[in-house]
């Protein structure tokens, strides 16, 4: 079984220069988060799903925001389910252009270790990274993930990815864990078994359906030369072939194919050095273009340093104003002054403070050093302007080789066209000589033979690896049947806090699954569900999502979400991060559900819970923040405590409703309640 | 020049760089013979200045401007100002400090002074400032021409007067005002005043400036100082019609 597992939990949120949180003071959003339950208040539209959105993204990067239940994380391409194609969702979110100072930093804990990592809103860039109060080197996305996944101790970035996007955030997002097996067997690899059993089973995934996309491609093709062959054979055959035609034309067509190959050979080389050459042009456009980079941020150095040089110093400012002080004139501003401010002045100047408004100064560079001259600087310039010529002739350059390209492309493609024929036309008259033993009158009998039994071992291959993959899944399951209880119990616990039924969780290993099209069937181990209704007093297997109402459905699966976290994390420090489905329940399930996640964390406890929800009347908010007595009196929460609640109405941008002064008299009105004026 | 370096560290590149091109704007001013410069208009010709320097290869300062009742105005150029003051490069008349809520601003009317030039003259020894300094003196020889030809069709049809202040003062302010990057930016909503949309994107100026140049290119040699001239004057010219 694996190690505990740290997942990250937020300490404080910074947004900056971000047109839709002005915040408060209009100084952008700060926002500290405690342990225990925490309701961000709002209504449609003002940007709680953005802010969830921005936390997550945060900790995970750019990616792509998808609708949930589109998916299924166990049958998706890995690569689909993370990678970013979607780099400005705040610009766009912003609707005007970001300036490269809107920033946000999110703080948080992970594996004992403070991290606060600073990405710019536009393009969600790590612009910083400060890791135990110390400043390391700005990673890119990639490799910000590897680390943070070795401090939560997942295998991979990509564990670290899916667990945080789809285990501790429940937003919009989501998707269905409890109702898909294979997103379970994925949870299952992630988070409790041997990394060993997970990589096996990863790369026995791969390999068998390899295996089945090559072995099906070969038979469709095996099946078609081996018709065509048969066609013409019986074709043939029976009109009594004249051979010495027949051979004489098989001689022709054969001489036919060697110059079209010698043709298509050559062509294709063509095609091949173009390319190769087109290769070596990027790779020096980037070389160049790397090398301008640096040129010009050493000249913008330079350069500022120069301008810098041409402007009064400090000491030329000091001496103006010393002079009428330092004559007993006294000062040129007061027309007073002394000895004594003389004194303060230079004490400020050596403790390298600005000697009017005390301000601390950089400190100097050794004396004497060589001031930078005008022909350095032209020299830089020339060499950029210079370089800037060079990466154009090369751009100029690519447009002449994508010409020559698309020219040499147009001669490979009749060239395949023709050699294709050839071949045809060879097969269809070595089909017509007689079959004899020797494997030389007929080599496309042999051919068809020899591919036959490559199939045939193919096959036997990929039925072995589906051996091996059922044997780590048994191995899993072992694994898995050391915490089936606890899991089991915990979810049965939540499931019943929220929905008033009996419920019993089983854990079978009988959902019928096939890792590609033509491997055999391996059973998978799941969790399900069975619970009584109001129709069934007995309690009944519900295995699917479609077996149980749509509220029901998703409570479950953020129930199995808050078992995955308890099991993990060992009942230490976590966090789960919400969008409160409230739409679609009735007051009373509304209650149960407030209930259930206030279980999950308790106050005085080690976990957090971050939960969005609409300004809309019910009683949800007091409800999460636990402000309800049991006979339904409200409570408002303590001072110590208001952080609790984030009115986001009073830190994001005005939406056009809140100009309505009685929308927005009533909506504050409802907030009031729970905090006081 | 000063005897030895002075450490620079990145956070001041931004307002060494912005101090040089208030300098030059100056400097360009004066030697354009265009009117004196008041506070309002030092920011509307920097805000100018940055929504049309790409068409001249220069990249724009990354500073916004933020919006006022007075016209666009630059934090930075502030600072700059007021450096350049203190430092005796640019001298001050009529002095008066302005209110505003957000920002401490004064009013007054700037003109670089023999050490200003002489400082102006150093900064221009390098490619990039000399380049700088083409472009602007160009955008403010083009406002001279343009602002004159203004008083000449003024005296030919007896409008002079009109408007209650010196004619070329008028005019510059209405180029300035009309600038089609400036226009964009006031019909948006916001505090700041955006040059472009997204990076990389010309600014409506530059699209201008650009046309301009494409239809002079069919009638013969022009140069880049007559395509900001015509954009002017279209610009006084748009700016007539409407009112």
């Amino acid at each position: 079984m694996r190690s505990d597992i740290h997942l990250p939990v937020v300490e404080r949120l910074r947004v900056l220069n971000y047109p839709l949180y002005p915040g408060s003071t209009k100084q952008g959003l700060d926002l500290s988060f405690d342990k225990g339950v925490t309701v961000i208040a709002g209504i449609n539209g003002i940007g709680k799903t953005t802010l969830l959105n921005l936390l997550l993204r945060m900790l995970v990067g750019p990616t792509n925001p998808s609708k949930a239940a589109t998916r299924d994380m166990g049958l998706v391409s890995k690569r689909s389910l993370v990678t970013a194609r979607k780099f400005s969702f705040f610009q766009d979110r912003a609707g005007v252009a970001l300036g490269t100072n809107a920033t946000s930093t999110l703080t948080f804990r992970i594996g004992g270790k403070q991290i606060a990592v600073t990405r710019r809103l536009t393009n969600l860039e790590i612009t910083k990274l400060v890791i135990s109060g110390k400043t390391t080197a700005t990673p890119d996305n990639n490799a910000f993930l590897e680390q943070m996944a070795e401090l939560s101790g997942l295998a991979t970035a990509y564990d670290f990815h899916m667990v945080v996007r789809y285990v501790q955030f429940f937003t919009e997002e989501r998707l269905p864990l409890l109702w898909s097996p294979t997103a379970q067997l994925e949870l299952f690899k992630m988070l409790f078994v041997d990394e060993a059993i997970g990589r096996k089973l990863n790369k026995l995934y791969s390999e068998i359906q390899s295996a089945d996309t090559d072995y099906r491609n070969r038979t469709y093709q095996y099946n078609q030369r081996k018709d065509r062959y048969e066609e013409a054979r019986a074709q043939y055959q029976s009109v009594d072939p004249d051979l010495i035609a027949v051979t004489a034309k098989l001689a022709t067509a054969r001489t036919e194919l060697e110059a079209a190959s010698q043709q298509h050979r050559l062509a294709t080389a063509r095609a091949a050095e173009l390319v190769n050459q087109r290769d070596d042009v990027d790779r020096k456009i980037e070389s160049l273009q790397v090398t301008l980079d640096q040129e010009i941020h050493a000249f913008h150095q330079q350069d500022a340093a120069y301008i810098a040089q041409a402007l009064p110093t400090l000491d030329d400012k000091l001496q103006m104003l010393m002079q009428g002080l330092g004559s007993n004139l006294g000062c040129f501003v007061c027309g007073k002054g002394s000895k004594r401010e003389v004194a303060a002045i230079s004490k400020r100047l050596r403790d390298h403070h600005c000697f009017v408004c005390d301000a601390s100064l950089a400190h100097g560079t050794t004396p004497n050093v060589t001031p930078i001259t005008a022909r350095a600087l032209q020299k830089i310039e020339h060499k950029i302007d210079a370089l800037r010529v060079e990466i154009a002739a090369h751009q100029n350059s690519q447009q002449q080789q994508d010409e020559d390209y698309a020219n040499a492309l147009s001669l490979v493609r009749p060239a395949v066209t023709r050699r294709h024929e050839l071949m045809m036309r060879v097969e269809h008259l070595e089909a017509q000589l007689p079959q004899t033993p020797d494997a030389n009158q007929g080599p496309l009998l042999a051919d068809l033979e020899t591919e036959k039994l490559e199939l045939d071992q193919l096959a036997e291959k990929r039925k072995q690896l589906s051996a091996q993959y059922r044997h780590q899944i048994d191995k899993l399951f072992a694994e898995m049947g050391e915490i089936e209880n606890d899991l089991g119990s915990r979810l049965k616990n939540y499931a019943e806090a929220f929905l008033h039924e009996s419920v019993v969780v089983k854990f079978l290993r009988n959902y019928p699954f096939k890792v590609a099209t033509g491997a055999p069937q391996i059973n998978l181990p799941t969790f399900r569900i069975a619970m009584t209704s109001s129709t069934h007093l007995a309690a009944h297997d519900r295995s699917t999502a479609t077996s149980v109402s749509e509220s029901q459905k998703e409570f479950l699966d953020l129930a199995f979400r808050m078992t995955l976290l308890d099991m993990v994390v060992n009942d230490g420090a976590t966090m789960l991060v919400m969008e409160t489905p409230e739409a679609s329940l009735d007051s009373w399930f509304m209650a149960r559900a407030a209930q259930m996640i206030r279980k999950f964390s308790p106050e005085g406890g080690q976990r957090m819970l971050i939960a969005t929800s609409n300004i809309n009347g019910t009683t949800m908010i007091p409800a999460l923040l636990g402000l309800l007595s049991k006979n339904g009196n409200l409570r408002k929460l303590p001072k110590a405590q208001q952080s609790r609640l984030i009115d986001l109405m009073a830190l994001a941008e005005e939406p056009g409703v809140l100009r309505d002064d009685e929308a927005r008299e009533k909506l504050t009105a409802e907030l009031r309640n729970y905090i006081g004026s | 020049m000063a005897a030895k370096r002075k450490p620079v560290t990145r956070a001041d590149h931004d307002r060494l760089f912005f101090t040089r091109w208030v300098l030059f704007l100056l400097v360009a001013n004066e030697a354009a013979g265009l009117p004196e410069v008041s506070r309002q208009r030092l920011h509307a010709l920097l805000f100018m200045s940055f929504a049309s320097s790409r068409y001249y290869s220069i990249e724009p300062l990354r500073q916004r401007a933020r919006r006022t009742p007075q016209g666009p105005y630059y934090r930075h150029a502030h600072v700059a100002l007021g450096g350049l003051v203190l430092g005796g490069m640019v001298s001050v008349d009529e002095f008066r400090a302005h209110p505003a809520l957000r920002d401490l601003q004064f009013e007054g009317v700037f003109r670089p002074t023999l050490k200003g030039l002489d400082v102006a003259r150093i900064m221009r020894e390098t490619v990039t400032g000399a380049r700088l300094y083409r472009f602007l003196l160009d955008m403010c020889l083009a406002s001279a021409y343009t602002t004159t030809s203004y008083r000449t069709h003024s005296d030919a049809t007896g409008e002079n007067g009109k408007l209650g202040m010196g004619l070329e003062d008028a005019a510059l302010d209405k180029i300035l005002e009309s600038d089609l990057t400036y226009r964009r930016a006031i019909r948006r909503y916001g505090d700041t005043l955006e040059l472009q949309d997204a990076p990389g994107e010309q600014t409506p100026t530059v699209e201008g400036l650009s046309s301009i140049e494409r239809r002079l290119e069919q009638q013969g040699a022009y140069n880049r100082k007559d395509v900001v001239a015509a954009y002017q004057t279209l610009l006084m010219r748009r700016s007539g019609e409407a009112a």
